[in-house]
């Protein structure tokens, strides 16, 4: 993450839901951006639902995140990741990150698991993040100190944050199996038509 | 895609957004010509175009372009049949029909999706007649409860009943204070009916029942029930419908005679009882009472202006939970919840085809694929 990230609106989420956006976005290094498509998808807060402001003003004001139009370099992808034929199509939210990701050169944090397999198969140039990356990330880890714990919790609860399989553990360590109990978004999840 | 689809599509979102072709190609910044040939599948937009058009209209880009969206003109239906309602109220109603559209359309794409179409076989359509308009709603609600089994009885479940045994898709979503409910009709997206998530429950149900004259009425006519405009033949109707199906008159008399029958007289306690017990408002149980003079005519608004309350309400009942045993939509919830463990939509789609906060759909995902639907089995083998 040394030279920026383009969050998607799941990762957006669930850094506000952890109540420590600013000491998480502060700590990531290089650029943090939101494409506005993207911001448009972000509509309520997770731990303010009855608010009707923009959830990400504060950060936007603090310069913690940037708000930036889809770069016109990035339209023409955009409109092939939102109109490619179903399973592959994309949402506008996400297709805008991932071809603003492409654009710029940055790698895209996104936790949904459409949006990883269509971008790994159409933009293996951009690596892949996610919100486990980013709770895991050793400078977000450092700048929250104790606080770890409660932000992850947090984001599980009250933004019903997905936690990919690879960070599953970091998550059950961190957490215990007190709390990790205790958050609905880590029960194991059936998968139709397969197994997990 | 098809040129033509995509056009038609961008034609009935600018029509949804109730701009003009000079206006939508205005603000464009290109020729009406342009706009006219790219709503007639005769040029493609440029990426820029489509997402400038998007922006205007308010719909995502990935909406216009997914092959398998259901996109149908229920508000141009609706143009053609409003008679006289300008400015303000009949746009807040477009937007509540083209609200009702999207929830419908969504219903229908994850059903073809996931191979779920559930035929349907509605009761045959039933004009209002000449004659007593109260007297046709009585008979046509006893008719309906006798079809449905109902009895007597009150209906717990109403919006279980209704998307169970007629097939309604039923859909609950924050609407202006202006509007109780939308009803539409139309052969690819069913019967369905969008209330409003501010109005109380028994307002709700009082809607729904409402809704349910149109459907059984005057199917074909898509129609929005305003809370304060004037009231036309056919609300009338659904009005004197929903009074009947939802409060048989010989069940509120067996109510009435019971409680008079144990104290002596009819209270304003006794309002509140009766009220809650049929899942109604006390203004409509009052207003039923008086017509079938049980109390005096005038009790109901005595007794308002006496300080009947929904502070009293809660005196009497206590703080109760407002929530039908059947949550509105919970098929719908399910159908996405199995769409996005398979894969076929992302939950960025779900929320945007559901007209639903990113968080909120999270939850009831998670509540149809909790814990108990793994498999036990290779559980107890790991």
């Amino acid at each position: 993450m040394n030279g920026g990230v383009v969050l998607d609106t799941s990762v957006m989420l669930n850094i506000l839901g952890s109540g420590q956006a600013e000491t998480i976005l502060a700590a990531l290094r290089g650029r943090r951006i939101v494409i506005a498509v993207t911001s448009r998808e972000v509509v309520r807060h997770p731990l303010e639902p009855q608010s009707s402001g923009d959830p990400m003003a504060p950060l936007l004001a603090a310069g913690l995140v940037e708000r930036l139009p889809l770069p016109a370099p990035a339209l023409v992808r955009f409109v092939e990741l939102t109109g490619a034929a179903p399973p592959d199509d994309l949402d506008d939210g996400e297709a805008a990150a991932l071809a603003a990701g492409e654009a710029l050169g940055l790698p895209v944090a996104i936790d949904e698991r459409k949006g990883r397999r269509v971008a790994a198969a159409q933009l293996p140039s951009v690596p892949l993040l996610s919100s486990g990356a980013v709770f895991a990330d050793a400078a977000v880890g450092a700048a929250l100190g104790p606080k770890l714990v409660d932000a992850v919790f947090s984001a599980l609860v009250n933004a019903r944050m997905r936690i990919l399989p690879e960070h599953e553990p970091w998550v059950h360590t961190l957490l215990g199996p007190r709390l990790a109990a205790q958050c609905p978004s880590l029960r194991k999840r059936r998968v139709y038509g397969g197994s997990k | 895609m098809d040129q033509a689809r995509l056009g038609e599509r961008l034609r009935v979102a600018r029509s949804a957004a109730g701009l003009t072709q000079e206006h939508a190609a205005e603000k464009l910044g290109v020729a009406r010509t342009t706009l006219v040939a790219i709503e007639g599948g005769d040029r493609p937009p440029r990426p820029e175009e489509l997402v400038a058009l998007a922006d205007l209209y308010r719909v995502g880009v990935h909406t216009f372009l997914r092959p398998s969206a259901v996109r149908v003109d229920l508000v141009g239906q609706f143009r053609r049949k409003r008679t006289g309602r300008e400015g303000k109220v009949d746009r807040e109603g477009i937007q509540a029909l083209t609200l009702l559209h999207d929830l419908a359309a969504a219903y229908v794409e994850l059903e073809r999706r996931l191979r779920k179409v559930t035929p349907i076989d509605y009761p045959p359509e039933r004009r209002i007649g000449r004659g007593r308009l109260e007297q046709q709603a009585e008979e046509l609600a006893a008719e309906l409860r006798s079809r449905l089994g109902l009895g007597l009885g009150p209906i717990p479940d109403l919006v279980g009943i209704l998307e169970l045994e007629l097939g309604l898709r039923v859909f609950v979503r924050p609407l202006p204070s202006s509007i109780a409910g939308v009803y539409a009709f139309h052969d690819e997206l069913g019967a369905c009916v969008l209330l409003n998530r501010r109005q109380r429950r028994a307002r709700r149900r009082w809607s729904l029942a409402h809704e349910l004259a149109h459907f059984l009425t005057t199917r074909r006519e898509p129609s929005v029930a305003f809370a304060v405009v004037g009231k036309s033949p056919d609300d009338v109707f659904a009005d004197a419908f929903a009074a009947a199906f939802l409060m048989p008159s010989a069940t509120v008399r067996r109510i009435f005679d019971e409680y008079v029958g144990q104290e002596g007289r009819f209270s304003a306690r006794h309002l509140i009882l009766g009220a809650h017990r049929l899942g109604v408002s006390l203004e409509a149980f009052g207003r039923q009472l008086e017509r079938l003079e049980l109390v005096p005519q005038g009790t109901y608004d005595s007794l308002r202006d006496r300080g009947l309350d929904e502070d009293a309400v809660q005196r009497v009942l206590g703080t109760q939970e407002e929530t039908e045993s059947t949550e509105p939509g919970a098929r719908l919830l399910m159908l996405a919840a199995e769409a996005c463990e398979q894969g076929l939509y992302s939950e960025g789609q779900l929320a945007d085809m559901l007209v639903m906060d990113r968080v909120e759909l999270r939850r009831a995902i998670d509540a149809f694929t909790s814990v108990d639907e793994v498999d036990v089995a290779a559980e107890a083998r790991a």
